[in-house]
């Protein structure tokens, strides 16, 4: 079985020099970088996606662009939004696949949920799967813009840093996002009735 | 819902920020069993996705491919187009020059039409087409093209390119054809000619087939090769092998005797051999008969073709003597003429005397087949001795007579001489 333990020397390197590291092929680099920030991707990618599609290919391919040409880092300093970024990039062209997938006729995955939700209520269970597929309908990069603002509880200006573009424009994409979310969730019965019985939003 | 630049807040209480808080504390979990296994399978992934890139380029590179060979395929099976510009009278597929007029044909060919010449463009195909010139000059610039074959009739006369530059002309009233190379090489073929002869760049075929001369200017050792041949026969238009010959040669009278069809028989092999280039055996031929006899003795196009030789074979001496001999024993004839110019050039290359003989061909055959290029000559030689001043009035003529002549860069080069001293 393979050890997930990156060498002491590597674990304790500021997001920067481990950034450095990579760029420079050190061979341990990839395992201490797959170690940080692998929570992160999968845990964009499942909030992107929820809670019935499978996330390890996803997180694979991220990690693979990541690792293929690392040296397209500019500013090692921005290592981890450089990695939020291909993770979006990567998110993007998956929710792209598959929405051709779903006009063409072919199902939108074969892939089987490889991580349970642990939301063990069924009521929430169906309230999130109809909440994803109002976010099918949704705009990719507003889609993006919305669950990196509302449930991943980014800054606007990490949103728009992740997303490459600027604030006014992230704002606009979530702000587009959240209004037509609103709209479909209030105009479905099930979902109407479940969210009555949430308390109201708290801080991320 | 709060606003903030139009934007809700994070954490809103209406329905979309419900459902994401429920997703945010649904979808926590960082779930790092699969882990060692998930980051084992990345070095498959790097070689996978380096897989799909090849394979998309050779996919791209592919799809490239058979777009660029369907192109061409496209290109080389669509027909050429053109399209006339600069005022020219288009019937149908019949085009008579105005001023300027050119005809720019798809490939990037150009037929630049003198005023009042009459063309067709017979056909075209994907690789050139048949262009008939029924009366007047043309300048002619084919492009070079892989597969090109291009056709242009001139009269009875065809020229076959492929790719070249050259001027051509034919003169439905005269019946005279002329085609003069820039770059390239044709194939000619038509009266007087046969089969075909080649010309290169640089060289001039001039052929009179109301008279019967043929003559072939490599430009720098002028005047070639000549053959008379069989006047054309009036039902077909075209000469027959034993028709009669040119009419500044003494008509036979009554049946034929057996001297006369026996020198006929020779005249007829003397103009072959010339016109094949065996300028030495017609000069041994003559010699073998007497060079005294040949000249005192010999029909005009046995002269003809005597003098042409010598000419060629740079036998200055006999070809002066054979052309003076022409010009003594057959005055009123178009030979004895052409023999003016033709002494005018062997006089130019000896040092003295040529622009006497110019004048006189000038004179006696004003629009004559060397009458540009006497005059030319003459102008080039007066410039050369007696400076731009004196040929003022002879490059003025030859600019209003043959405007893109030869001869024209220098005629107007001499005019800006002129200009440039008397603004000085």
């Amino acid at each position: 079985m393979v050890q997930l333990v990156a060498p002491a020397a590597l674990a304790t390197l500021e997001d920067a020099d481990l950034a450095r590291a990579l760029i420079d092929r050190h061979p341990e680099a990839p395992r201490a970088v797959w170690t940080r920030f692998a929570p992160l991707v999968r845990r964009i990618v499942r909030r992107s996606f929820g809670p019935d599609h499978g996330v390890e290919d996803l997180v694979q391919d991220v990690f693979a662009s990541l690792f293929a040409k690392p040296e397209r880092l500019r500013e090692p300093a921005a290592f981890r939004a450089f990695v939020i970024s291909i993770t979006l990039h990567n998110i993007s062209y998956e929710l792209r696949r598959r929405r051709v997938r779903r006009w063409v006729g072919l199902s939108p995955t074969s892939e089987l949920p490889d991580i349970r939700v642990v939301e063990s209520n069924p009521e929430a269970r169906e309230a999130l799967a109809r909440f994803y597929r109002i976010l099918d309908g949704v705009r990719t990069r507003d889609r993006l813009a919305f669950v990196l603002r509302y449930v991943d509880g980014m800054e606007v200006a990490d949103v728009a840093r992740a997303m490459d573009t600027s604030v006014p424009t992230a704002r606009r994409c979530f702000t587009r996002a959240y209004k037509r979310v609103s709209l479909l969730a209030s105009r479905d019965p099930f979902l109407a009735e479940y969210l009555t019985t949430l308390p109201g939003g708290t801080e991320p | 819902m709060t606003e903030q630049d139009g934007a809700p807040e994070s954490g809103s209480s209406d329905a979309a920020g419900k459902l994401a808080l429920l997703a945010r504390q649904s979808l926590s979990g960082d779930a790092t069993r699969r882990d060692p296994s998930s980051f084992a399978k990345i070095d498959a992934r790097v070689a996978q996705k380096k897989r799909r890139r090849r394979t998309a380029w050779a996919s791209a590179a592919a799809v490239v491919a058979l777009a660029a060979a369907l192109a061409v395929l496209v290109t080389r099976t669509r027909s050429l187009t053109y399209q006339v510009v600069n005022g020219a009278v288009v019937e149908g597929s019949r085009i008579v020059g105005g001023p300027s007029t050119e005809v720019r044909f798809s490939d990037g060919s150009e037929l630049a039409l003198d005023p009042g010449t009459e063309t067709r463009i017979a056909a075209l195909d994907a690789r050139g087409g048949r262009v008939s010139l029924d009366d007047g000059a043309a300048k002619v610039k084919i492009a070079k093209r892989p597969g090109a074959a291009w056709t242009l009739a001139a009269g009875p006369y065809s020229v076959r390119v492929t790719g070249t530059a050259f001027l051509l002309s034919w003169s439905k009233s005269k019946q005279a054809f002329e085609i003069a190379m820039t770059s390239g090489s044709v194939v000619v073929s038509g009266p007087l000619i046969g089969s075909g002869i080649a010309l290169h760049a640089g060289q001039r075929l001039h052929s009179d087939v109301g008279t019967g001369r043929l003559i072939v200017d490599d430009g720098s050792a002028p005047a070639v090769a000549a053959a008379l041949a069989p006047t054309p026969s009036p039902a077909a238009g075209t000469p027959a092998p034993t028709a009669a010959l040119t009419p500044a040669s003494p008509e036979p009278s009554g049946p034929a005797s057996e001297a006369s069809a026996q020198a006929h028989v020779v005249s007829l092999e003397w103009r072959k051999k010339a016109a094949q280039g065996d300028f030495g055996d017609v000069i041994a031929a003559a010699e073998r008969r007497g060079l005294d006899t040949t000249l005192a003795t010999a029909p005009l196009e046995d002269l003809a073709a005597l003098a042409d030789s010598a000419r060629y074979a740079r036998r200055s001496a006999l070809a002066k003597r054979t052309l003076l001999a022409e010009r003594s024993r057959f005055p009123k004839s178009g030979a004895a003429r052409d023999a003016a110019f033709l002494l005018g050039r062997i006089a130019e290359d000896e040092g003295g005397g040529a622009s006497e003989w110019y004048d006189r061909y000038l004179t006696e055959s004003p629009q004559g087949a060397y009458a540009s290029q006497a005059l030319g000559r003459k102008m080039m030689l007066v410039y050369q001795q007696r400076g731009a001043k004196a040929a003022q009035a002879l490059a003025v003529d030859y600019l209003s007579r043959y405007p893109r002549g030869a001869y024209a860069g220098t005629a107007k080069k001499i005019g800006a001489e002129l200009g440039a001293a008397s603004g000085g």
